[in-house]
This record gives structure tokens, C-alpha cells and sequence, in this order.
């Protein structure tokens, strides 16, 4: 995996109304937030249930998982989502698709009524559905979690890596 | 299978190039305007490269698919000393840095494109960006204009905007498939013409789309590759076409000739009664600008797309090309047939085989280019033609291919982390695309 590298000097974002603003300018864990929302693994997403991805990974790092979205404001009103980051803050596989065919790297998360759930998402299989919006993308990149091949491929709806 | 490398340093995000301009785009939407003749001609000052050779690979490719130069670089002599030259380009280092780009006053256009934009077309002098935010479009004249804003054309997400003739094909996601009128030449208009809102052809999640002749092909991971198949009809007199939507196709029929056998296609009049070969020309476009496309308003209703359970499909070109292991498997549809039975107006060549070594490739897109059929995997990107297989070595952040440009349709570019690489293929149009009287070339000149 490539190492992120930064804009070079030449890229100057200096100036620039950015809708997706780099990092340092989006509220972190620092900042004064509301209290974390509440969520519940479903166990759909762990018992085989037919077309239902599954998660490879424990019920507390999944919750951890929520939370540290929570915390980067990757979450919108009713839907985000979220990664599983090694020690070198790259995302680790999390789950497999519903058939065991594919290992899946990000997770996307419902809120119904202030309670969230959240599954490994698939974008073979529920293509857009799960998809990360710009934003969120964005972010991915610019903190370096995602490669710029990553972020491109998210953004033209093609399935891809970490 | 060789290609001509260009390298522009930087961190770009897309690229285009049109009517002797290349467009470059950051991330942020900045959008970098370069006159690109000078750019080129700047790879050969202290050195010494072949001329001839530099035109022909990256500022007109005329010769390699206009008739009018057809007999001439088919003759064998003549065949090896372009190859030759381009060999020797080839194996030369070819790159631009940002002191080359300011050296040709490079315009740049701060926040006129969305950030992290879905997709660019170019066509008729609009510009089209596609993004989260949707279709905006700006006449091409005023991107290097201080001030100059875009104007949004449709508001949902769109994944994949491809131009030909007067229409716009869509590819929205899990909205499903559209198309709309394409903006007028919006140079010697003083605005854009508001049409009505995009027509839905075909519901299912899609990701790209592609031409193939007059009808559209809808390429997705979750259902079926889709081909919403036209007919055309052309009023010569009136010098007008007008496209019928006669059915969608998934790829899992298109593969099986016994299930089209009973897909009856109508016949349009002025095709039936008339010739009209020389009239009409020999490829299968609309891109004549004295034609007037009028969408058929008879579907009112989109046609929803089959549950797939093929490899990835997709079209361009009048190819349609289905991934199945390490082998593509190729349909060339001919559109302007007049054969009544959709099996009959579809070829199946060979297929096209990935290389030995490529591994388990899983296949995520493709794309029809005039010199060869792209395929991307998960981890590479590999041209696959009658010249052999050609392979990048690497996971692009993305690549295009200008299978409707008249001086550029041998380009491939490949955005990488920290440079655009332009690579210029010089070999002949796929024997595929080759009509058994002359070329399917896109121009005539």
C-alpha cells in the first residue's frame, strides 16, 4: 500500500472555499459535541442470515467502530459511515459479503429514532446504497486513511480496496 | 503492444483534452486550462525527438483512422517507419512539470468544478460536470473567464455523463439510467437553454454508461449490464434523426443469440426504402451537427433492468464486452442493420483473452476505445487489441478514453497519486470495428 502523500506546494489550497474543508478544520473529538448516540449490533449481521453481510469483526470493536465515526463526524442525520483502523490508521477488513465472496472494508450505519445500527457495506452487491458520500470520502483521504485510488473510485460508484 | 508516454507532474484528479486544450482538474475543482500544442512542443527544446513523431502521437491521430490517409499508412513501408518512430518515442522520458505549464500560460479557474467530481464531458463547446450535487454545465469560453459560475442542469447524483450528437446519456446511480438534450453550441449562445428535466430509461443501480451507435449501454455491479436499445429513423430532407426506444436488453441475453431470436426490432422507413449509404455515412453516430435528434416520448414509463448474475458488462463503440474469467467476451452490434431479429444485427467475434500472468483479476470497469478494448481490475488496467495485451503496471485513480474525438481518439489517460500520464497508442483501429469495404472511422478528413 502507497504511503498518502500530501498536496505539494505547487497544489496550493490556500484561498480556496472548500466544501469538504481539510481536517484540522472539522470538529474533533476536541471539540464541544452532543453526547454520542446510542447503537446496537443487529444480529442479522452475524448469524448468516441470507443477504446480509456479516461482520468479522467483535461486537465491541463494531461499537468502537460507530464511535470513532461518530467522533470524526462521519455521520449524517439518519446514515454513515465508518472505518476499522489498523496502527498505522489504515483501514482493516471488517466483515464479508453475505455469500463469503468478498471481504469488505467499511462499515455504513442507520440511525431510526436516535438508535443506530450498522452492517459491513457492499458495494457489489447494494452498489450506491452503501456508498460513502462526498464528504465522508473526502475526509477519508485527506486524514490518509484511503489512497487516492480508493477515493476515486468511491466517488465513480466502482468497487474498490482500501 | 507498446505505447507513447506523456507524464504532467502534479495532483491531478481528471483530465481532459478538446479542441487543442487540455483540461486539467485538482481535487478541490480548480480547473487548469493549457494550451496543449505548446505543452507538447515544450518535451522537445534541448532535445532532440522526432517531430513528425510527437504530432502523431499526441496532437492529431487523423492519420491512423481518416480515410483520406487510410492508403497511405497502410502501405508496409511507410507502416515501419512510423512504427519506428514511435519506438523511439517511446523509449523516451516524456514529461511536463508545473514550470512547463506556467511556461505556456496555463490558465487557472479556481471553484468553478465541484470537488471530487464524478465525471467531465466535453461536447459542442459546454462543458458538463458531474457530481454529488449533480449535472452543471458552463460554456467552454468561459472557464478561463474571471467570475464565471456554473449552471446546475439536474439535480440528482450522477456517476457517468457521456455526450454524442444532441443527447446526453446518465448513468445516476441507483436512480437508474437517463438522458437528456445536450446544450446547443454554446459558443454563439449568450446562456444555456434550459431543456426539461432528464428522461428515465432504464431503472436499476448504475454506475457508467457508454454509445453503442444510437442506443446506450448502462453498465452496473448490482443488476444487469443494460443496453437500451434504439432505432433511428433520419429524415434526410429534413435533415433531422429521430431515435425510438424500442427495449432494454440485459447482458445475459445479448451473450445468448437463441434468446434474441424472438426480440423483433422495428425497421425505420427511411433505412428500409432507401440506401442513403453515402448520405448517411459509414459509422453509426449522430454526431453530424446538421442532425436534430428528437427523443421518441412514447415510453413514459422506465424499463426496469434484469437481476444479473453475469461478469461486468459494459459498451462503447459499437462493441459490447462481458468479463468471464480471464477472457472478455465481445459483441459488435450493428445498429444501422435492417434486420428485422435483434440476433441478427450482432457479430460475436473471438473473445479477447487477459494475459497468463494477469492472475485473478476481478474485473471493475471497461471501456471501448477506437485502439482497443480497456479493462480495469482491481489493481491494474490493461488495453486489450489485435496488437496484444498492453498492461500499466499499477492501480490508476482514474483514466479515460476520447473515442469521439477527431485528433485524440488514440489517447488513454491515467490520473496516478502524483502525475497524469497521457499514453498514445499508434496502432490501427481493432479489426473488430473494420467494415469489410472501409474503416469505421470517426471522420472522413
Amino acid at each position: 500500500m502507497r504511503a498518502f502523500r500530501a498536496p505539494a506546494a505547487d497544489d496550493s489550497w490556500a484561498g480556496l472555499r472548500l466544501r469538504y474543508p481539510p481536517p484540522h478544520e472539522v470538529a474533533d473529538a476536541a471539540s464541544p459535541v452532543p453526547a454520542c448516540p446510542s447503537y446496537t449490533p443487529l444480529p442479522a449481521h452475524r448469524n448468516c442470515t441470507r443477504l446480509k453481510s456479516q461482520w468479522d469483526i467483535s461486537e465491541d470493536e463494531e461499537t468502537s467502530c460507530f464511535h470513532h465515526a461518530w467522533r470524526r463526524n462521519w455521520l449524517e442525520d439518519s446514515v454513515g459511515w465508518g472505518l476499522h483502523l489498523d496502527d498505522s490508521g489504515k483501514p482493516s477488513w471488517l466483515g464479508h459479503s453475505f455469500d463469503n465472496q468478498c471481504p469488505l472494508w467499511f462499515a455504513k450505519f442507520v440511525g431510526v429514532r436516535e438508535l443506530w445500527h450498522g452492517y459491513p457495506a457492499d458495494l457489489k452487491r447494494r452498489g450506491r446504497a452503501d456508498a460513502p458520500n462526498a464528504r465522508v470520502a473526502f475526509d477519508w483521504w485527506r486524514r490518509g486513511h484511503i489512497r487516492k485510488a480508493t477515493f476515486s473510485k468511491l466517488r465513480q460508484g466502482k468497487k474498490c480496496v482500501p | 503492444m507498446r505505447s507513447v508516454k506523456l507524464a504532467i507532474e502534479g495532483d491531478w484528479w481528471d483530465s481532459y483534452v478538446y479542441a487543442g486544450l487540455l483540461y486539467l482538474l485538482r481535487p478541490d475543482g480548480t480547473v487548469v486550462v493549457a494550451p496543449w500544442r505548446p505543452l507538447v512542443q515544450r518535451l522537445a527544446i534541448g532535445r532532440r525527438l522526432d517531430d513528425l513523431g510527437l504530432e502523431l502521437a499526441f496532437l492529431d491521430a487523423r492519420y491512423l483512422y481518416g480515410e483520406q490517409w487510410a492508403r497511405l499508412v497502410s502501405d508496409p513501408e511507410i507502416g515501419d517507419v512510423l512504427t519506428k518512430k514511435f519506438e523511439r518515442l517511446a523509449d523516451a522520458d516524456l514529461v511536463l512539470t508545473q514550470n512547463d505549464l506556467r511556461a505556456v500560460n496555463a490558465h487557472t479557474a479556481g471553484g468553478l468544478a465541484p470537488e471530487a467530481l464524478t465525471d467531465l464531458e466535453i461536447h459542442n463547446n459546454v462543458v458538463y460536470f458531474a457530481s454529488e450535487d449533480g449535472l452543471r454545465a458552463v460554456p467552454r469560453r468561459r472557464v478561463t473567464q474571471p467570475d464565471s459560475a456554473t449552471s446546475r442542469l439536474w439535480d440528482a447524483e450522477v456517476f457517468r455523463v457521456r455526450a454524442q450528437g444532441r443527447v446526453l446519456a446518465l448513468a445516476a446511480g441507483s436512480d437508474g439510467l437517463f438522458e437528456r438534450h445536450a446544450e446547443p453550441r454554446a459558443a454563439f449562445v449568450s446562456d444555456l437553454i434550459k431543456h426539461p428535466e432528464p428522461h428515465a430509461l432504464v431503472s436499476g443501480d448504475f454506475f457508467s454508461c457508454g454509445w453503442v451507435g444510437s442506443s446506450i449501454y448502462a453498465t452496473s455491479y448490482v443488476n444487469a449490464g443494460t443496453l437500451a436499445l434504439f432505432t433511428e429513423e433520419r429524415d434526410l430532407r429534413r435533415r433531422r434523426t429521430y431515435r425510438f426506444f424500442e427495449d432494454a436488453i440485459a447482458d445475459d441475453d445479448l451473450f445468448a443469440p437463441d434468446r434474441l431470436r424472438d426480440i423483433e426490432l422495428s425497421v425505420p422507413e427511411t433505412l428500409a426504402t432507401e440506401p442513403a449509404e453515402d448520405q448517411a455515412g459509414s459509422d453509426d453516430s449522430l454526431d453530424a451537427e446538421d442532425q436534430r435528434v428528437i427523443f421518441d416520448r412514447r415510453v413514459s414509463e422506465p424499463i426496469k433492468a434484469a437481476e444479473g448474475d453475469g461478469g461486468l458488462s459494459w459498451g462503447g463503440y459499437q462493441l459490447i464486452c462481458q468479463s468471464v474469467g480471464n477472457e472478455v467476451r465481445v459483441a459488435h452490434y450493428q445498429g444501422r442493420s435492417r434486420a428485422r431479429r435483434l440476433n441478427e444485427r450482432l457479430r460475436f467475434p473471438p473473445s479477447l483473452k487477459l494475459p497468463e500472468d494477469a492472475g485473478a483479476q476481478d474485473v471493475i470497469a471497461g471501456d471501448v476505445a477506437p485502439f482497443g478494448v480497456v479493462v480495469e481490475s482491481d489493481r491494474d488496467l490493461f488495453v486489450m487489441s489485435d496488437a496484444g495485451v498492453w498492461r500499466l503496471g499499477y492501480e490508476p485513480a482514474r483514466w479515460r478514453t476520447f473515442a469521439r474525438a477527431t485528433n485524440y481518439p488514440n489517447q488513454l489517460h491515467v490520473v496516478a497519486d502524483d502525475r497524469l500520464e497521457i499514453h498514445s497508442f499508434n496502432t490501427r483501429m481493432l479489426s473488430l470495428l473494420r467494415s469489410e469495404r472501409k474503416l469505421l472511422g470517426r471522420t472522413r478528413r
